[in-house]
């Protein structure tokens, strides 16, 4: 008789929904008992924390906020991480292999030493002012940190090394002979990676782009740190609002409609990419009847 | 002018050649088809020829001009992967266009050209399809119009039709074979199925150990084998190694091994003293039951075992020395029962001397 592997798969479930689903609950009762004074609760269910959400604009640019700071990031994440995978699956197996161990070493390094380092070398006096200065290029330091600036290079360290090894895994499906068809038919080097090399990765692509997204819409550390408090995102906004103000039911709220949101997202890519990918079928499917009748 | 030429061609890696000194010079709408064993450096030689390896000695002249670095790309050849290596992202028709389109034709050019391979590979109406939903065969066509559409100086082909079963394979060969003329496409086509290289080619380049072993036509290789890889590699053989004892004119005294000493005519005259390596169709050996026979030249042995193949049948022949020789006969002679006694004898000119030395 067939083994039913998924039967081995409730456990994980199990064991997911008790330490995932289950807190979450609580911080979505939580939401609906508005915040009286000095972290007092009401015992009245309301939706007037969310009401709060909508009405103050701190709320609303916050969102934005976040929002173009991930998308901005994953963008430079995956254009940085599709040159590399792509040089990296197609070099010799130690090259290959240095490299990946050297990312997935990167990734293990605690968040906040790297962020330590980023901000020492975003600093005024740290080695990008100090060396565009020494060029000529600039007179006094430019702001890089306690910003944006700080906060977007930040979040791509965070999601780049993911993002590359999301896209190596795809990349090195490729088979060369493919590039190599390509070539001996009289595609440049350029031409072979976009017209071939990218359509195919397209996958790994929208997957890495997708985790790399997530991972910023839910990043506290690298905002805070290298925002320095100044750049307020959701994440700083409901650290903010928790600890410093003991507004509980208001960081509830922004936590469930950030979860909410982010799931959105992706159920709508998800759900877009899938459509187009039926829609195309469906239309070639027709052109191919037309092209039949008419020859 | 000759197409395309190697001139002492090789590529070496390490102290191992995968090819060695290959010279060959092929002609305009000439079939050449590479034929060896495994691993004898077949694909390599190919390889050289698109421009993905580069030959550590030696040149490459297309139409008189060194392209031994020339890109790839640069080269004007099309190539079939045995694996097809079709573009899995763009549809049949774009497939198709893919040379053209790097060669910025016309939209309508390339849209009349595609309509045309189309039509010769017969997949009209399917331009549209992406080539998961065709089967082995068709894919195999498509990657041949892709190669085919820019009209390419040369069709290069690596073991192309190994993937097909054997029914479709034998059709493609034919079917290939009769574009090749009719196109006059000079092609290069790379395979270890002798049959295949047989129907293919124009003339056969055998390889062995990275070196050329003997350039062609079909008939030729298989009644003038130069050497005795060569001998039998194409098609069956029996080869003996044997010293001269004493050669008289022609006909020679031979001691095969300890047990077994033969008098044959051979077709010229060798040196008494000399060591001689020579091969004998299995279809120019006759075979008699001893008790028929009087005298007492040829060969002597016991029938051992008998293949029916149908239109030939193969018989198997074991001599005094434990050596077995095989007959192979087409169904005309008389029926020899298995276990019996045979005398088998040759004409000298079925005698294929392949190879002498002085005895060491
Ligand atoms: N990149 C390479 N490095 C080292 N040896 C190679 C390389 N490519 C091929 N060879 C060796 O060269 C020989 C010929 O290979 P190949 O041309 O693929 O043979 P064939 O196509 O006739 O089977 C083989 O022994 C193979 O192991
Ligand atoms: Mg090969």
């Amino acid at each position: 008789m067939r083994n039913k592997w998924e039967h081995y798969l409730w456990l994980p479930l199990i064991f997911s929904l008790l330490l995932l689903v289950v807190p979450q609950f609580s911080f979505v009762k939580s939401s609906f008992y508005a915040d009286l004074e000095f972290g007092a609760v009401s015992e009245i269910v309301s939706l007037d924390s969310y009401r709060v959400l909508f009405s103050e604009e701190i709320y609303r640019n916050a969102f934005f906020r976040t929002l173009y700071l991930s998308a901005g990031a994953t963008c430079i994440s995956l254009i940085l991480a599709l040159p590399t995978a792509y040089s990296m699956s197609r070099s010799g197996r130690l090259v290959a292999s240095v490299g990946l161990n050297a990312i997935i070493a990167i990734s293990l390094v605690s968040i906040s030493v790297k962020l330590l380092g980023l901000n020492v070398m975003l600093a005024g006096s740290g080695v990008i002012n100090q060396s565009l200065i020494a060029l000529g290029l600039i007179d006094t330091p430019i702001q890089l940190l306690n910003n944006r600036i700080g906060v977007l290079v930040g979040l791509v360290q965070y999601t780049l090394p993911i993002t590359i090894l999301m896209l190596y895994s795809v990349m090195s499906t490729i088979p060369a002979q493919i590039e190599e068809a390509a070539h001996i038919h009289g595609a440049t080097r350029s031409a072979t990676f976009f017209r071939l090399i990218v359509p195919l990765a397209s996958g790994g692509l929208l997957n890495g782009g997708l985790i790399a997204f997530n991972m910023c819409m839910g990043a506290f550390t690298s905002p805070l740190i290298l925002g320095g408090g100044r750049v307020l995102t959701i994440p700083v906004l409901i650290q903010q609002k928790m600890i410093a103000e003991a507004k509980y039911s208001v960081a509830a709220a922004l936590s469930v409609s950030l979860v909410l949101f982010v799931f959105a997202v992706n159920l709508f890519l998800g759900l877009a990419i899938s459509r187009r990918q039926k829609l195309s079928r469906r239309r070639r499917a027709w052109h191919a009847r037309l092209q039949g009748e008419v020859t | 002018m000759s197409t395309l030429e190697l001139d002492a061609v090789s590529k070496r890696y390490d102290d191992f050649y995968a090819a060695k000194r290959l010279s060959l010079e092929v002609g305009f709408g000439e079939s050449v088809v590479f034929l060896g064993p495994s691993g004898c450096g077949k694909t390599t030689a190919l390889r050289m020829i698109a421009g993905f390896v580069t030959p550590t000695e030696g040149r490459i002249l297309l139409d008189g001009r060194d392209i031994t670095g020339l890109s790839p790309r640069l080269r004007n050849m099309g190539m079939v992967f045995q694996n097809y290596a079709l573009f899995p992202s763009m549809t049949i028709a774009e497939n198709i266009a893919f040379g053209l389109r790097q060669r910025r034709e016309s939209n309508q050019a390339i849209r009349q050209r595609v309509g045309q391979l189309l039509e010769l590979i017969k997949l009209e109406g399917r331009g549209d399809s992406f080539c998961n939903e065709l089967s082995g065969g068709q894919q195999q066509r498509v990657a041949l119009a892709r190669a085919l559409a820019f009209k390419p100086q040369i069709l290069l082909m690596d073991e192309s039709l190994s993937a097909l079963d054997l029914k479709l394979r034998e059709e493609m060969q034919i079917e290939l074979r009769r574009l090749q003329r009719e196109m006059s496409i000079t092609m290069i086509f790379v395979t270890h199925d002798q049959l295949e290289a047989m129907t293919l080619a124009d003339r056969i380049v055998v390889m062995n150990g990275g070196e050329i072993q003997q350039v062609g036509a079909p008939p030729d290789l298989y009644g003038r084998p130069e050497n005795e890889f060569v001998a039998s590699f194409i098609g069956k053989n029996n080869l003996f190694w044997a010293d001269v004892i004493e050669a008289r004119g022609k006909t020679s005294t031979l001691r095969l091994s300890e047990q077994l000493t033969v008098k044959l005519e051979l077709p010229l005259p060798v040196a008494s003293g000399s060591r001689l390596a020579f091969g004998i169709r299995p279809e120019r050996i006759r075979m008699t039951v001893a008790s028929q026979v009087s005298g007492n030249d040829g060969l002597v042995g016991t029938l051992t075992d008998q293949q029916f193949l149908g239109n030939i049948t193969h018989h198997f022949v074991l001599l005094g020395d434990g050596k077995t020789v095989l007959v192979e006969t087409s169904g005309k002679e008389e029926r020899v029962a298995t276990g019996s006694s045979v005398v088998l004898h040759f004409d000298s000119d079925a005698i294929r001397i392949l190879d002498q030395r002085s005895r060491a």
